[in-house]
């Protein structure tokens, strides 16, 4: 036999072996007389993903009909690009609820609402603000595992030193900002509170970002919730407290500008408990409502909400098995078991009482009753949902690097909004 | 030789005997084979992709496959699109200072590393060294030194009493950044240049020598004209880099929170970080498609138009 001969059969048994193995892959797959096998590609990893994995475990455990398989993969292009598929690359995995409409609108995600109603799964267990941010059209597409709503944490110690309680008002807010606001010989040492988002503000001060489930955002509110920071910064050097802001360090990390008393206040959500127990477990802080302006106290209580969700792929060929397995992750059991390490709030109303949760103490509390008892704020399931925000942020940034005027930045944003319904 | 020999010899060169085409066939069989992999790789992942962008920038695109055409929605949306101005100018600014200045750089380099005989060799191996680290481990360095209170640079002027810099927080100093780290990367660039010096014939340098002339005169007329070509090239590459400007200012931003960070006023948003963003963030991938053919586009007529400029100014050199 000649060299070239030989070589061709090395090939072409190759091939053969290439596609033996597609066909393998493909007959693993198959569970006509086992177990359905589903996986679960989930975006958290380290401390988290151990749970999830011991959730998972639990799963597997608990019934014989499905077995789940779990994936970190912390990697939103990568998941993006498995949905997009023709065949699933997994079954089930999460997301915020933000990229819901756009997601919806890009045939992704699997309509959980068959599901539910075959099931008479009980949603309105849920917090009815952590359900619609999944909806579209009347269909849910995701459901939550974790909700977040943004509340006032303040610096105990800093407020005890200024004489001050915490605010119950914008204005009162303002006031403490500038009182907490130090210097040293022309250097800022501390913030009252950082550079305001722009998003959850508009909201505190009665503002909107839609109007008829269109962009459409109310400019009063808007300017004003970036004047917000810009007054409590006036007659300090611009480029000062620019340079003070860039200094902080990692927001996951010691680092915390709130943690090592760079900023006195920041409205943040849940997990900044979790947060101070590993990276500051000294640090003493209190929580309270986002103020609001004294002239509407009708706002009292008004919080963004934000959700982190579980859902089905829309290319899944399984979606009964991976459906039992998201009722499962959305069972009270294991809400808990993945919310109470992390300190997020579960988003139903019948666990706000648990015993568990309450052990968690009364910042945490602060952020349960809000979720369950306040104004919640959010934006549409919409496919422009996630450019709205990016382009709020634009916005804001812009004013607080000191490129344009927050007329000017809102003006430019309510013409983009326009763009965006379009 | 006899005439029937002679005759049968000439048959056989003018016309392949059956034996001899079946073995030429079977070659190029084998020789498929062999390529194949590589074939269909270029196909799958490079030609029937770049194909595909091309139909989707005019078309609103559903992953799920329900897309619509938009006709040319996309490229008229293209001149409405802020953020994509503000990329262009910002790719422009990264261009415009960080090719000259590399490349500048990079021959005064090759200059200084010919003019070491006997270090040449470590000193090539220590410019080169940059260059071999991935993008991604080398831009957390810098993230690291760049940091604002740990960072190595900050360290270092609070050691001399001199104030922090916000490396990475205000849009002046967080391009400079970048172009930093692009200079610190620009070793291939060095290299080639030192390769080219190296080849300008030494009785060019001779005759300069005889007719008096100094170190900077020799290489403004010696050195840098005998390496036009070489800076042609690098001029083209280097106009592609830039245009394609992705890794440095994405990495040095990312955060988990904000998919869409781009640094102080969007200080670092390029268009291939744009592009990313429609596509990966926003989910519009027709959009998407839109801005990379233009990008396409302009980065080729960019391209031509210094190989023919270069060659015109060659021509009437």
């Amino acid at each position: 036999m000649t060299v070239r001969r030989k070589l061709s059969r090395i090939v072409a048994a190759g091939g053969a072996v290439a596609v033996l193995m597609g066909l393998a892959a493909c007959a693993g797959d198959s569970s006509e007389d086992g177990p359905t096998k589903i996986t679960f590609s989930y975006l958290w990893a380290g401390d988290e993903a151990k749970i999830v994995e011991s959730l998972i475990e639990t799963f597997n455990e608990s019934q014989d009909d499905v077995v789940v398989e779990g994936i970190s993969n912390p990697d939103g292009a990568a998941q993006l690009a498995s949905l997009s598929g023709s065949r699933a690359q997994f079954d089930v995995s999460d997301h915020f609820g933000e990229s819901v409409g756009a997601w919806v609108d890009q045939g992704l995600l699997a309509d959980l609402t068959p599901f539910i109603e075959a099931d008479q799964f009980d949603i309105d267990d849920f917090v009815p603000e952590s359900i619609e941010p999944l909806t579209v059209d009347g269909n849910v597409y995701s459901l939550p595992l974790s909700a977040y709503t943004y509340q006032l944490v303040y610096n105990k110690k800093a407020f005890e030193e200024a004489g001050l309680q915490p605010p119950t008002t914008i204005e009162e807010m303002l006031e403490a900002g500038r009182a907490l606001t130090t210097t040293e010989n022309g250097r800022v040492t501390r913030l009252g509170f950082g550079p305001v988002q722009l998003k959850g503000m508009n909201w505190q001060l009665g503002g909107e970002w839609t109007k008829d489930g269109e962009p459409a955002p109310t400019t009063d509110e808007a300017v004003a919730s970036l004047q917000l920071y810009l007054d409590q910064i006036a007659g300090l050097d611009e480029s000062a407290v620019r340079s003070f802001v860039a200094s902080f360090g990692d927001y996951w990390s010691a680092d915390n500008p709130f943690f090592n008393g760079q900023v006195a206040m920041v409205i943040d959500g849940p997990w900044l408990i979790s947060m101070s127990e590993r990276y500051a477990p000294d640090f003493e802080y209190g929580v309270v409502e986002i103020p609001v302006p004294a002239a509407k106290p009708e706002l009292a209580g008004t919080a963004p909400l934000n959700v982190s969700t579980v859902f089905i792929a829309a290319n899944s060929e399984k979606k009964e098995a991976a459906w039992e397995f998201v009722k499962f992750m959305v069972s009270p059991e294991a809400l808990l078991a993945f919310n109470v390490p992390t300190t997020n709030i579960p988003a139903r109303s019948s666990m706000a009482a648990s015993p568990e949760l309450a052990e968690l103490g009364p910042n945490y509390q602060a952020f349960v009753t809000s979720l369950n008892e306040g104004q919640l704020k959010y934006l549409p399931a919409a496919p422009w949902t996630v450019e709205y925000g990016a382009l709020m942020a634009t916005a804001q940034n812009e004013v607080y690097d000191g490129t344009t005027s927050p007329q000017d930045a809102v003006a430019r944003l309510v013409e983009a909004a326009k763009g965006l319904g379009e | 030789m006899t005439r029937s020999r002679r005759r049968s010899l000439q048959r056989a060169a003018g016309s392949p005997r059956p034996g001899l085409k079946a073995l030429r066939r079977r070659d190029t069989v084998t020789g498929l084979l062999f390529t194949a992999p590589w074939i269909i790789g270029l196909l799958a992942f490079a030609v029937v992709p770049v194909l595909v962008t091309l139909a989707w920038s005019f078309m609103k695109v559903r992953l799920s496959g329900q897309s619509e055409w938009v006709g040319v929605d996309h490229f008229v949306e293209m001149l409405q699109d802020r953020r994509l101005g503000t990329a262009v100018v910002n790719t422009l600014i990264f261009m415009g200072v960080g090719l000259p200045l590399q490349l500048l750089l990079s021959f005064a380099a090759a200059l200084l590393l010919r003019s070491l005989n006997r270090l040449r060799v470590p000193f090539r191996a220590i410019v080169y060294l940059p260059t071999v680290i991935p993008a991604v481990a080398s831009v957390y360095l810098w993230r690291w030194m760049l940091d604002g209170q740990h960072g190595v640079f900050n360290t270092i002027l609070g050691a001399l009493g001199l104030p922090p810099v916000a490396w990475i927080g205000e849009p002046g100093w967080a391009r400079t950044s970048i172009i930093v780290m692009i200079l610190w990367a620009s070793g291939t660039t060095v290299i080639i240049y030192l390769a080219a010096l190296l080849t300008v014939p030494r009785e060019l340098y001779e005759a300069a020598s005889i007719d008096g002339a100094g170190r900077w005169r020799t290489i403004i007329s010696i050195d840098w004209p005998s390496v036009r070509n070489v800076t042609t090239f690098q001029l083209v590459m280097g106009f592609i880099a830039f245009s394609q400007l992705f890794a440095q200012s994405f990495l040095l931003v990312q955060t988990n929170s904000n998919p869409t960070a781009a640094g102080p006023s969007d200080s670092l948003l390029t268009i291939s970080m744009l592009i990313y963003h429609e596509a990966f963030v926003f989910s519009d991938f027709g959009y998407a498609s839109a801005v990379a053919w233009a990008l396409f586009l302009v980065t080729l007529a960019g391209s031509l138009f210094i190989i023919r400029r270069s060659d015109r100014t060659q021509g009437q050199a």
